[in-house]
This record gives structure tokens, sequence and C-alpha cells, in this order.
């Protein structure tokens, strides 16, 4: 990582952290991380590495993830640190926790839409059998502090507002596609509450929602990916579906903080983690649209124009972080420009 | 007003109907023409699309980046498009090179119920910041269900859209409406439509398809295409503008575009009685000769044979399977 990106990423870092002595707790912790190799994982990394080195937390990490890219000279920095202990780890398979953990964050689980519709059996069992395995293990283990699971903001009802603004919800079909992801994280939850009952075990599951920031993966399919790429490759940017979609995307620095922020206190109730800020779908593309230069036009799909309810993808609210920080969150105009910001020092070296 | 997308496949699906023989001067006339007509999307290329160009599928007249490089050279407005099988195109050795020659579109197809062999070819192509598709074949050899399951794979994989085929002709307009209903309803982005011409359903079906929701549909000049042809074009263009849906497709040049495809139709597609039991049946048209040859074998019709391999399901790559059922037919006709 070349050092104008370094300087972006610590930025964003620093200004995350809202006040360190909310999650003192973790100074010299010992946190066990699957499925780090993810965004989430990786902003994780991110904020740790700053904690360390500007506040001197001394948190070791034990980063696990399917296979890690050791060549990978994007990472180099955090592989140069001997707190950040990285091991590959399919947690399909049984294995045990080290003696000296006290935290566990458990990530495994892509959201990759290609993953779901391409191998959902593998998701499923990466899913279910994950959890059961880091649950497992973590009861073996027998003195871990706080464990939080993440499951998905797809676990909680798909919510939809009609013309009188009127709420309804839903859940996914179980023939659906979407159900696979969905409903295998369901289970996560379910086993996860199981485990905390029956073993007594300080579980929090966290129901993350849509992120956006330096790092993300633009190839996966989702909608701000796309409206990305259409922008980078000097295209018009389309808007399929319905533009009306509402969304909220959370900058994934303040996506990390709050997440310490729940590894350090002993709240176990269920969290919906995401941005409270609304978005249309037609707005953010013409939010993204007009950072770049070329400005093109939108193309907006009319699907949907007769169908009367308009669905709604973020946190109904994020518990008890809302009161502590939602007004401290970096606003979606900031969070974008600095994803622009960071795919351009990218495609500059 | 609804708004359709014409995506004109006469450089691509008419290539089957001259085993592929289209040359640079045809293709240059026709592109041409297209461009002053308006068309969304001029297809061009080897009937199996990018990469057929083989002794096993048939050797064309030009190569792709021949054909490629001519029509980018006569379009500006219409974007050109290729069709795709996995398979036969690679991703570095042709589609990069179609990307590199200034392909707009890339349409990404697989038998309907093998959509997961899209995967790499539509990331790759989205990754690269191109326009791309899914096409499913042979669309009504799957339910409803597996038919939306199928293309919602290739929307998570990064498709804008899915194309249904109807490459038997089967299609009678209430399976249209059935199946555009469903797409529209499961789908984010486009569904399109492309017809074949089997039971002269095509230009009714494709409308029907644009009533339900269908927002690109495919058709070629004169009905150009492989076996009984394709939805033509002209016709429905004119239906599109009586029925107030908006194509930025010109008719009168359109007419004239249709002219000079003229010039290279050797022969104007016919719905001959093959076709139509082709279209019955929902059997690959390209079963034909084999059949022919196998009935005359074993003394039995040759249209109760397809009639029973449509019953079976059969797709292109099970021709063994003629064999069975003429022996099957031979049998209680005894």
């Amino acid at each position: 990582m070349n050092s104008e990106l370094k300087e972006l990423i610590s930025a964003c870092c620093e200004k995350s952290i809202i006040d360190t002595g909310l999650i003192d707790e973790l100074r010299g912790s010992v946190i066990y991380v699957t499925g780090c190799g993810g965004f989430v994982g990786r902003w994780l990394l991110e904020l740790i590495l700053h904690l360390n080195e500007a506040y001197d937390f001394k948190i070791k990490v034990f980063a696990t993830t399917r296979i890690w890219d050791l060549d990978n000279k994007d990472l180099t920095h955090l592989f140069n640190h001997d707190y950040f202990i990285f091991s590959d780890l399919d947690v399909r398979n049984t294995f045990s926790i080290p003696d000296e953990v006290t935290k566990v964050i458990h990530l495994a689980g892509s959201p990759d839409r290609k993953e779901i519709a391409s191998d959902p059996l593998k998701l499923i069992n990466t899913v279910v059998q994950g959890t059961t395995n880091i649950l497992d293990a973590v009861n073996e283990h027998g003195k871990i502090e706080k464990i939080l699971n993440f499951t998905s903001g797809y676990v909680s009802a798909a919510k939809y507002i009609n013309d009188d603004g009127v709420l309804s919800y839903s859940f996914d079909d179980p023939s659906k596609l979407m159900a696979v992801y969905s409903d295998s994280k369901r289970m996560s939850e379910v086993l996860a509450n199981v485990y905390k009952r029956r073993y007594q075990l300080n579980i929090q599951n966290i129901r993350p929602y849509a992120f956006v920031g330096p790092f993300m993966n633009l190839n996966k399919v989702w909608a701000i990916n796309n409206f990305f790429l259409d922008a980078i490759n000097n295209n018009n940017i389309v808007v399929n579906g319905d533009k009306r979609t509402v969304r909220s995307y959370m900058f994934a620095p303040d996506m990390a903080f709050s997440t310490l922020f729940c590894l350090s206190n002993h709240d176990s109730h269920m969290i919906e983690l995401g941005s409270v800020e609304s978005v249309t779908l037609e707005s953010l593309a013409a939010q993204i649209n007009n950072l770049y230069s070329n400005n093109k036009a939108l193309i907006l799909s009319d699907v949907h124009n007769e169908r009367h309810e308009v669905n709604i993808f973020m946190p109904a609210t994020n518990g008890s972080l809302d009161s502590l920080f939602s007004n401290k969150w970096s606003k979606l105009n900031e969070s974008l420009y600095i994803t622009k910001k960071w795919k351009d020092i990218n495609e500059s070296n | 007003m609804s708004k359709v997308l014409i995506s004109d496949s006469t450089l691509r699906d008419g290539n089957h109907a001259v085993r592929h023989q289209l040359n640079r001067y045809d293709i240059a006339s026709y592109a041409k023409a297209a461009e002053e007509a308006g068309i969304g999307v001029l297809e061009v290329g080897h009937g199996n699309g990018l990469g057929a160009n083989s002794m096993q599928v048939g050797l064309a007249k030009e190569s792709d980046t021949t054909v490629l490089e001519t029509a980018r050279g006569q379009l500006s407005n219409t974007l050109l498009g290729v069709h795709v099988i996995p398979g036969f195109a690679t991703k570095e050795r042709d589609i990069q090179n179609a990307i590199d020659i200034g392909v707009d579109v890339f349409r990404i197809a697989s038998h309907v119920t093998e959509a997961d062999i899209t995967q790499r070819h539509i990331s790759y192509v989205r990754e690269r910041g191109k326009k791309v598709f899914g096409v499913l074949m042979m669309s009504h050899m799957a339910d409803v269900e597996a038919l939306v399951e199928e293309a919602l794979k290739m929307e998570y994989y990064g498709a804008q859209g899915v194309v249904i085929m109807d490459s038997a002709g089967a299609y009678m307009p209430s399976d249209v409406t059935e199946r555009v209903t469903a797409l529209r309803s499961s789908l984010e982005g486009v569904v399109g439509f492309h017809g074949h011409n089997n039971l002269s359903l095509a230009v009714a079906n494709s409308l029907e398809a644009i009533k339900c929701g269908a927002s690109m549909i495919d058709g070629c000049a004169k009905g150009f295409g492989a076996g009984a042809g394709n939805t033509q074009l002209e016709p429905l263009i004119a239906l599109c503008e009586r029925l107030g849906y908006e194509t930025d497709v010109d008719l009168y040049k359109m007419l004239d575009a249709s002219d000079v495809a003229k010039e290279f139709i050797d022969e104007i597609p016919t719905i001959s009685p093959a076709s139509i039991i082709s279209g019955l049946s929902g059997v690959f048209s390209g079963f034909l000769k084999r059949v022919e040859v196998v009935s005359k074998e074993f003394n039995v019709d040759p249209r109760d044979v397809f009639l029973r391999l449509g019953e079976l399901k059969v797709v292109a790559g099970q021709e063994d399977m003629i064999v069975k059922v003429a022996i099957e037919l031979s049998n209680k006709g005894a």
C-alpha cells in the first residue's frame, strides 16, 4: 500500500474513533476472527492497526480466512506486524481456538451473490456448519469473554412501504434463491441463541446491512458497486429495478469502530448494524455520477413502476449504538467521496 | 409509453441460414443500414457466436475479428453486440479480443437449465465495464420456476438482464405471458425475448412479451435466421408503432434495411413441414437430418419420432436417443 493510500486509510480510522475510552476494554485483548479476508475483516484489521500504532492498544488478532493470499502486496503492511497472526481456516472443518484468545468475531459466510447462485450448498454449509464449529470451539475453550456472531440484515423481515406510507414486512420464500443466504444466516442466529442459553456464552448477534468505503470489492454484484463500475468505466449509470428502492450505506470505518465497541461491552442484545441515513437507488446513482467529471446520463429502469410497494433495506434501529454514535457517523456523500478517492489513488498507481 | 430496445440478429442468427457465409461486404452494407434505421443493438458473428468458427459447427466465411471490425466501422449510435456460448468462446482469446475491437454488448448464453456455466464469462465482461446480458436458450424446456431461478443466477453473476430464447419456436402466446410475467416480477434488470417462427407466432409472441414487460426484443430483417426464421423486424417495428411502443427505429429506414438484407439472403425462411413438427415437439431442428435417416432405416414416421423426442425433452447432444425412439416406435407398430 503506497503512502498516499496509507494516509487516507489512517485518516478514515482516526475519524471513526469517536472516543478511545469507549473501547478501553479491548486494550491488551486477543481477538480471534473468522472470515477476516472479506471487507468487514479488512476494516477491522486496519482499525486495530491504527489503534495499536497510534494509541498503543496492544491488541493481538488471530486473523483467519479460507485462504490468505500471502503475495497480496495490498496486505503487506498488515502481514508485517507480529500482533497479527494470519492463518488459513475453512470453518466447515472443526478447529480449536488458541488459549490466549479472549474475544471472538465470527464473520465467515459470504454475502457474494455469485456464490449464492453458483454454490448454494457450500454457502449453507459454511454458514450453518461454520457457526456450529466456532461455537463448539468457543465452548471448548471455556474462557472467551465475548463473541460477536455476524449474520445479516436479511435475517430481519424485508420491509416494504406503499404509496400511503404503510409499512409491511415479509420473509424470503424458502424456494427463492436469496433464501439460501437469508435463511442460513437466520439459522446461524438460532444456533447462537441456543448456545447462549445452553452454555451461558456471551454471544451477541450482529446483523450487518450495507457498507461503503475503500477496499470494497466492486466485482461483487450489488447496486452501489454497479454504479461505481459504470462511472469508472465512463458509462451511463444504469439503475436496474425500482429506482425508488431505499437503501443505506454505512461508512466502513464507522462499522469497524461500532463492531469493536460491541466487542468491548457486555451487552448481548442483537444489533442491526448499518447507517440510518436512507437513500433511494436513483439518488445514490446520481450522487456517484456527480462525483465523476464525465457525468453521464442515468438510465432509469421503469420495470417496477406499476408496483405500489417500495423495498427498504436499512436498519430500523442500531439499538444501543444509535444514541451513542449515529450523529457522529460519516454522511453518505462523504463516504462516497472517500471511496472514489481511494479508487483514484489505486488507479493512479 | 413502453420503451423497447430492438436487438437485431440478422448478421448473427441469419448467418445460420447461409451456413455462416456472410461476407464483409454483406456485413458492412447491412450494418450501415441498421445504423441509419436507429437499431438499438446489432448482433454480428458466426451463428453460434464468438469463437464458434470451426470445422465442428461450421467454418465461417470471415473470421470473428474481420466481422467485428467491419461492423464496428459502420456503427456509431447503434451498439455492437455479440452472442457468446461458453465453450465456444473463451475469455482471454475471444471476449478480450471483442472488447479490444469495441464490442459494446455481450450476450452470454447457455441451455436454459445450465446458467451455471455462464458465471465466469458474465463476470469477466461486467468487470470490464461492458454491457452484459444472460441468454437462456431452448427456454421452453424448463418450467417457469426453474426458468426464473436460472435467470436469477445470471443476474446474480452480474448480467444486466436476461433474454429468453424460444429456440424451437414452440411457444404459444400464453406460454410467453406466463414466463415473461414471472421473470419481470423476479428480475431487477431487463427481460428480453427472442422468437422463432416455426408456428408462425414469432411476431405475436414478441408483442405479447412486450405487453408483459419485456423491454429487449430480438428480431431479424426478413425473419432471416435458423430454421423457420426469427421474429421479422419489419412488421414488429410497424406493430410497435401502432401499439404505442417506442423503439427509436425509423420504420421506413428499417424497410430499406430489409431491402439491403435481401441482397445476401439466398432463400427467405419459410415454415417447412419439418419446422412445424420441430416447433410442435419443441425439439431442436438440428436433429432433422438424423431423424430422417434413422426413421427410414426403422420404417417409422419421422414426425412421430420428433414428437416422441419432444415428450422425452431431449436436447442437442442427445442424438443417440433418436435410434432408441425409432426402435420403440417400430416395436409398437409391429
